[in-house]
């Protein structure tokens, strides 16, 4: 914890578990064993050594978000994220210069003054029992004989109220000088001694340090502590039979009114008035727990652990309502953990531009910025990024991500197509479905800590001409060229990326799919397609265009060092129009060039499914080898190489 | 049968009736909404009733009422709010899990209260308690088991968790069956038994 939002955020989300673990007790105080009461504060130790918010995730209640906002509310930031690296307060990084730095050193100073008050006076404790007077240990060696319990050294001190245990590595069991300790006093320090329950009592004292101001988990410090005592007790009656029991309660009865100074590595059986009536009523309820009981204490303890710890990831569903500080807020502390998932938010807030979704994918440099737009648009119109687009997206249609490619470490790029009703500036448009406008724009995804972000490369493009958003080797394509003769051969690939966001919707009568255009900040991409087309462009003298009849092409893909040749093509294929693929990569195309043909001659074109998540998915063809065929007749082998370095042609 | 037996007899039926409206569902669609006509805060009202009429014989069954009614106002809510298609669970974890720990108890308790009455009643030779716990056990693992997988976060794994889900659904659902007719078998002590023996 480095400032006082990450304070904040770590004693809150230790507050909600905090609330509902004394729920579930207060519910099961008479029905689960005080073993259970006590074990289940372990579930809060492990949510209180874990760092709020990590990994995105949330206990209970959405705490990053309100601490977001709050912190953006009071403090006009909205740039940092609050994290939480390790749960104990770290010296701050810079002297402090605002009035919520001020108030951090407050803590810390609280924090450390609480810690030096408990470890002084059990350095003082220790020493006056070093004052002590050895205590002839015959009774209490008689007592842990009698119960099979482990015993310590013992002193006496004048002016003890009661007996107790000190210290965890070298413990010393402390008697009362004036009188003697009741063997069931004994019995009851014994116990402690034998299950170390010191230790958990500077656990619960380290935790009171951390979260000092914090009185709900003081309220759990105190009924940890509480609920120690009550497990050695019922530690303790399990070994004593019946008039030893009342006479048990009778003695923590009579310790009722005494004075509680707890210092932190002792134990001791009185604990204050208040908690003594609580242990005395335990005592009252007292029953053996069947072994049997163990199944549901543990199955009630599971079912609280795993949602606690694990916590909960906030999803995309960015609230389209609500300040800009809540809008940004959740934004920032929704992150997108896949790269997918970044192209993917990004995609549905330009299209229902949304800058709630767009501070989800948007770099922490840039959020202020985008505040500063969110402000300044509300509460008119606040969307985002294109006010004069928002009726012309397509949304419906949904989205491709084309030619994802990584660009270096923790970095993909590719290029975001959707589609417009119409085009955005006035242009004129055919009116034609096949002639729809489609909006483009290069984004490269980045790794931002644990976040991924999306950095736009250029503004959003309109571009005419052709409705498919899927499979449009219009849109840019890595070109791979060779010629032969007369003839420039040319092959055109490209890929295509989207999260599958389709949900199916009942009427009762029919089903239907429609897009969900809520962000999957988690998402992998599970729609991957290549396309590529092969065609022969005829550069040579027109007039000797009447000397080709056919032309044909087999092909085959070559990545990395690969060695293979095309397969040839089947000669009863070569009279006919045809095409074809085989599994292996092998391709082929027959055109049959009748009068008038055109330059441009389509030969083949496919295509395949791409499973992102495999080891070279993103991997684009080195090089294709070819064997060309004019008029039926093998003419030549080639190979086709890419274009510009390979780099994405626009059309 | 003496008015005790027949306390003792009706509280058992209640029971079972009780898992049936629990586990076994039929839902109606109503305008875009889903709404159980086997609705499960029935199956909670039968087992109140099952614990009015047992707790003379196991008092412990009195300590679960005050769960039951808060299970069968909860699950009432849910019913209700089903018709304008709406659910009481998934909003605020807080409750969720409050839920869900409240249901694991309650069945643990009420089964081995059950169990312990098959011990009492059935003969000296029989193995009705040892099976009732056998299926309490089962049971309290299914549905325990069923919530930690749902609140456990997932990843791409979440297809695996919802088959996981199902299977413990169906498990739970026949799990729920032999802990139905084990009640029954249990109800059947109470039916042409000798006086002496429903003094016990």
């Amino acid at each position: 914890m480095t400032d006082i939002w990450s304070f904040l955020l770590q004693t809150l989300t230790a507050s909600g578990a905090a609330a509902l673990l004394l729920c579930v007790k207060a519910m099961f105080r008479d029905k689960l064993s005080p073993r259970w009461q006590f074990g289940i504060w372990g579930v809060l130790a492990v949510i209180l050594l874990l760092p709020a918010g990590f990994g995105g995730r949330y206990v209970l209640l959405n705490w990053p978000l309100w601490v977001e906002s709050l912190k953006s509310a009071l403090t006009g930031d909205f740039g940092t994220l609050t994290k939480v690296i390790v749960p104990v307060p770290l010296p701050p990084a810079t002297p402090p210069g605002t009035v919520f730095d001020w108030l951090f050193l407050v803590y810390e100073l609280g924090a450390a003054a609480l810690l030096a008050r408990y470890v002084i006076s059990y350095i003082r404790l220790r020493l006056a029992l070093r004052k002590g007077r050895p205590a002839q240990n015959g009774r209490v060696r008689a007592v842990a004989a009698w119960y099979g319990l482990p015993a310590c050294p013992a002193v006496e001190v004048g002016g003890l109220p009661t007996a107790f245990i000190c210290g965890v590595i070298r413990p010393v069991l402390a008697l009362p000088a004036e009188g003697e300790a009741d063997d069931k006093v004994l019995l009851h320090e014994l116990l402690h001694l034998k299950h170390k329950d010191v230790a958990w009592g500077w656990v619960i004292a380290f935790f009171r340090c951390l979260h000092w101001c914090n009185p709900l988990l003081w309220l759990c410090a105190d009924r940890a502590g509480n609920d120690l005592e009550s497990l050695c007790d019922q530690r303790a009656l399990e070994r004593l039979e019946g008039e030893e029991r009342r006479d048990y309660g009778r003695i923590l009865l009579s310790m009722a009114d005494e004075r509680y100074a707890r210092t932190p590595g002792t134990s001791s059986a009185a604990n204050g008035g208040k908690n003594i009536r609580r242990r005395v009523e335990a005592i009252a309820r007292f029953k053996r727990y069947p072994r049997g009981m163990a199944l549901a204490s543990v199955c009630v303890a599971l079912v609280l652990a795993v949602p606690l710890v694990a916590g909960v990831r906030a999803d995309g569903d960015c609230p389209a309502v609500g300040g800009t500080d809540i809008i940004m807020a959740y934004g920032r502390t929704t992150p997108c953990t896949t790269y997918a998932g970044a192209f993917d938010t990004y995609a549905k807030a330009v299209m229902t531009q949304h800058f709630g979704y767009r501070a989800m994918c948007a770099p922490l440099s840039e959020q202020n910025a985008l505040a500063e737009q969110g402000w300044r648009l509300r509460p008119a119109d606040w969307r985002w990024p294109q006010v004069s687009w928002k009726d012309k997206v397509n949304a419906q249609a949904g989205y491709q991500i084309y030619n994802l490619t990584p660009a270096g470490e923790n970095a993909y790029e590719g290029l975001l197509v959707f589609e417009l009703y119409s085009p955005p500036n006035g242009e004129q448009w055919s009116g034609l479905t096949a002639e729809r406008w489609l909006a483009v724009q290069w984004l490269r995804a980045e790794k931002e800590e644990e976040r991924w972000v999306v950095i736009p490369q250029e503004g959003i493009r309109a571009v005419p001409g052709d409705q498919r958003l899927g499979s449009n080797l219009g849109l840019p394509c890595r070109v791979y060229e060779a010629r032969y003769g007369d003839w420039l051969i040319q092959a055109r690939w490209q890929t295509t990326a989207a999260v599958n966001s389709l949900v199916q919707n009942s009427n009762g009568f029919w089903n239907t799919a429609s897009f969900d255009s809520t962000p999957k900040p988690r998402a992998q991409f599970d729609q991957g397609y290549d396309h590529y087309q092969f065609w022969a462009v005829y550069t040579g003298d027109p007039d000797k265009k009447s000397g080709y009849t056919s032309i044909s092409l087999a092909t085959l893909p070559v990545y990395g060092a690969e060695d293979r040749e095309p397969e040839l093509i089947d000669p009863s294929y070569l009279d006919t129009d045809s095409s074809g693929t085989s599994n292996w990569g092998n391709g082929f195309g027959n055109c049959i060039l009748e009068d008038g043909w055109e330059d441009r001659v389509f030969l083949s074109g496919g295509g395949g499914g791409v499973d992102w998540g495999a080891d070279g998915a993103y991997l684009a063809p080195s090089a294709y080898r070819a064997i060309l065929y004019l008029n039926g007749g093998q003419a030549a082998e080639l190979t086709l190489l890419p274009v510009e370095g390979g780099e994405w042609i626009e059309p | 049968m003496s008015p005790d037996r027949e306390s003792l007899y009706r509280g058992l039926s209640h029971a079972a009736w009780g898992y049936f409206f629990l586990h076994i569902d039929f839902n109606l669609g109503v305008n875009q909404a889903s709404v159980s006509i086997l609705p499960r805060f029935v199956g909670w009202l039968l087992l109140l009733s099952a614990c009015r009429k047992l707790a003379g014989e196991r008092r412990d069954l009195a300590l679960l009422r005050p769960l039951g009614w808060l299970m069968a106002a909860w699950t009432g809510a849910d019913w209700l709010l089903n018709w304008v298609g709406l659910s009481v669970s998934g909003h605020i974890l807080f409750l969720d899990l409050l839920i869900s720990v409240v249901v694991i108890y309650f069945h643990f308790q009420f089964l081995t209260d059950m169990a312990v009455l098959a011990q009492c009643f059935e003969p000296p030779e029989g193995t009705l308690a040892g099976r009732l716990r056998r299926r309490r056990t089962v049971y309290v693992l299914v549905i325990t088991l069923a919530d930690v997988l749902l609140y456990l976060p997932v990843g791409r794994e979440a297809e695996l968790r919802s088959y996981a889900v199902m299977g413990l659904v169906v498990a739970g659902i026949l799990a729920a069956l032999f802990v139905m007719s084990g009640l029954f078998a249990l109800r059947k002590c109470f039916r042409g038994q000798g006086p002496e023996q429903a003094q016990r």
